[in-house]
């Protein structure tokens, strides 16, 4: 018998002594206080600021871009990798030198960047959260590797919960899912050092949120 | 035993954890409600394990996954080997994991040639001092910055004097490489969404992020109790595992992770693996009073609260898993004979069983471990003895007193030859190592009889 069936063959086994008691149902309450919809953007912003990411909000495109502009001229960013993607390539238009990056653009090499920008699936208002896959994120790489990485949302890509946005990412990908979807939570953090907060442990040390509202 | 300086550490450590969850917890609505929703999702994913597990089987197959399944430690790293032989693999990297700890994966790849180095902060420290994690989600919980400074001193070259910043910065650039140029990435995996054949990954660091993405094969290793039925479970799990891990909202990055890189996308490993590890839990899941210790979530909240975690450290346990639930499930995993002392290394305070996020009622199944240890003869013959003389005289007043009489003439006459604590002491197992309280002169017994003798008296 191969090592699959004797497993599964003594989980059936063990199952068959019932439980002492099955757990009372849980209540289906929700886990947070309701998020009115006005409350949304207010609490994203604050979250995300909590966190140490950066937020801007632009209620036009040239605003949007004049501010992906300036902010790679004040952080010195030489190098700028967006995804393939309109809004991305129109947000970095303003950037000197700013790639827009091919199909076959990979991995590893990525890991000479200053920033990357990419788009995203959602936001979550309740943990000031991005949400991205390898398709809105271009690849596992691009939002991870460069030591500073951009994202270009739409204000309607906003929701409350986390609930919400794993139903927006069923919805959208259930059929065929990209391999890779994450919950960027604040920029990449380590505290192993006597509880100390370091920022930019593996992954990026600054994140920017350009939402725009529009 | 932990030294004063490593008490204080953990101390400190362990007091900043709780200030921070008591902060977030405040966010929810109702957490004692969100307990047993996590307590109920799990009880179901465990009650039909075999069904979860063959669909979740399924569907990372179609996803382009391989999934293993593994009977114990030796055939997991023989797995693991294989697929690191065959894609002439020699240089692997890893992500926090505490399932490859248990495995002793490390020792297993090094043994036949392969490199390896570990990604986290914390168990990256860990391995270059050569030493195994403290703690389950905090693995230098015991060190502080001087003496990381120390070794990376030594080890790396760092300035003796730097901080928690530049230490971090160092092994940024020194794992930076490692990263670029691993063939093999090994992860663990906190949840198995049966639903979507995904692996769901919490971290910090952006460690497993990298090392799911850059080697050209990922490897995760699970244990057969991490699955989840559907993908709306982790809306509940993922930020009580946050708060109870390390207080808060959200860890910085929850990865789902589905098959190698799909057609179409532009970068990720060619093979992805996935290891269903049962070593034991399926020995677990056959009790059925205790199987509930198959739904931890390893935040390690029940050893940040823990008073004997605290007070021996995290070393003292020389198991995988350490506190609480490392002394509920060593047993069931390691045999209860050897591994049962570690049940009786607690005072029942119940704290434990007061945070855990899924409602394991840990301190019952301490309790239940002894009990099965005495049920199962595990029990020396003069521990056997004293506690029927024990039961017999607290039932009799008469022997009872006459005890308590004779063990006061014993002590002092003990303490007066300087028998204590010597090798000619009946007591010797007890008072080696720990210093016997003094018997009080006068019981209380005596002295009531006494006070109400003279009360009787007239004055």
């Amino acid at each position: 018998m191969n090592s699959r069936d004797a497993i599964l063959g003594r989980i059936r086994a063990a199952l068959r002594a019932p439980a002492p008691h099955a757990p009372a149902p849980a209540l289906a309450a929700e886990l947070f206080p309701p998020l009115r919809a006005d409350e949304a953007l207010p609490r994203f912003a604050r979250e995300f600021a909590a966190l140490k990411g950066v937020f801007h909000r632009s209620p036009d495109a040239n605003d949007a871009r004049a501010w992906v502009a300036g902010l790679a001229a004040r952080r010195g960013f030489a190098r700028v990798a967006a995804a393939p993607d309109d809004l991305c390539r129109d947000a970095v238009s303003g950037v000197p030198g700013a790639q827009t990056l091919e199909r076959e653009a990979c991995g590893a090499q990525l890991a000479s960047f200053d920033l990357g920008v990419t788009a995203c699936d959602c936001l979550v208002a309740r943990t000031g959260s991005i949400v991205l896959t390898a398709q809105s994120g271009f690849g596992r790489a691009l939002s991870v590797l460069p030591p500073a990485h951009l994202v270009v949302a739409r204000r309607a890509q906003l929701v409350g919960e986390i609930r919400e946005a794993l139903q927006l990412l069923e919805l959208r990908h259930g059929k065929m899912w990209p391999s890779m979807a994450t919950f960027i939570t604040g920029p990449s953090r380590t505290a192993d050092i006597e509880k100390i907060l370091v920022l930019g442990a593996h992954g990026p040390r600054e994140l920017y949120l350009l939402l725009l509202d529009f | 035993m932990a030294d004063a300086h490593e008490r204080a550490t953990v101390l400190k450590a362990t007091a900043t954890y709780t200030s921070k969850v008591a902060e977030t917890k405040a966010s929810f609505l109702d957490w004692a409600t969100g307990r047993r929703q996590l307590h109920q999702r799990k009880w179901e994913a465990i009650h039909r394990l075999d069904f979860h597990l063959e669909t979740f089987e399924r569907r990372a197959t179609a996803r382009g996954a391989r999934v293993h399944w593994a009977e114990d430690a030796a055939q997991a790293c023989e797995i693991i080997l294989e697929i690191c032989h065959r894609t002439g693999a020699q240089k692997a990297v890893k992500s926090k994991s505490m399932i490859t700890e248990e495995i002793h994966l490390n020792a297993a790849l090094e043994e036949h040639g392969i490199a390896v180095v570990e990604s986290d902060l914390g168990e990256y420290i860990a391995q270059i001092r050569g030493e195994p994690p403290y703690h389950i989600v905090t693995p230098v919980m015991q060190l502080t910055k001087e003496e990381i400074a120390a070794t990376f001193h030594e080890k790396l070259g760092a300035p003796r004097d730097a901080t928690a910043e530049d230490l971090t910065k160092t092994a940024r650039r020194v794992l930076r490489e490692v990263f670029l140029a691993a063939d093999v990435g090994v992860t663990g995996a906190n949840f198995l969404v049966a639903e979507t054949g995904m692996i769901a990954i919490t971290e910090n660091e952006g460690n497993a992020r990298l090392v799911s993405t850059l080697p050209r094969v990922h490897i995760a290793v699970a244990g057969l109790e991490k699955v989840v039925p559907r993908l709306e479970d982790l809306a509940g799990f993922l930020p009580m595992l946050a708060v109870s891990g390390t207080g808060q909202q959200l860890t910085g990055y929850n990865t789902l992770l589905g098959g190698p890189r799909q057609q179409g996308e532009t970068d990720g490993p060619e093979e992805m693996h996935v290891i269903l590890l049962d070593n034991g839990r399926t020995r677990l899941l056959a009790d059925a009073e205790q199987r509930e210790a198959l739904h931890c979530i390893r935040c390690g909240a029940c050893l940040n609260v823990c008073p004997v975690f605290k007070g021996v450290g995290g070393f003292s346990y020389d198991t995988t898993y350490q506190g609480p639930i490392g002394s509920v499930i060593t047993p069931h995993f390691r045999g209860l004979r050897e591994w049962k002392h570690l049940s009786y290394a607690s005072s029942l305070c119940g704290a434990c069983s007061e945070v855990c996020p899924v409602h394991i009622d840990l301190h019952q199944h301490l309790l239940r471990n002894r009990r099965n240890a005495v049920d199962a003869g595990h029990v020396g013959a003069v521990e056997w003895i004293a506690f029927r003389f024990w039961a017999w005289a607290m039932r009799s007043p008469f022997a009872y007193e006459l005890a308590a009489r004779a063990g006061r003439i014993a002590q002092r006459l003990s303490r007066l030859l300087g028998v204590e604590g010597s090798l000619l002491d009946p007591a010797r197992a007890w008072t080696a190592r720990r210093a016997a309280p003094t018997l009080a002169p006068e019981s209380f017994r005596e002295w009531w009889r006494k006070r109400k003798a003279s009360e009787r008296k007239p004055s």
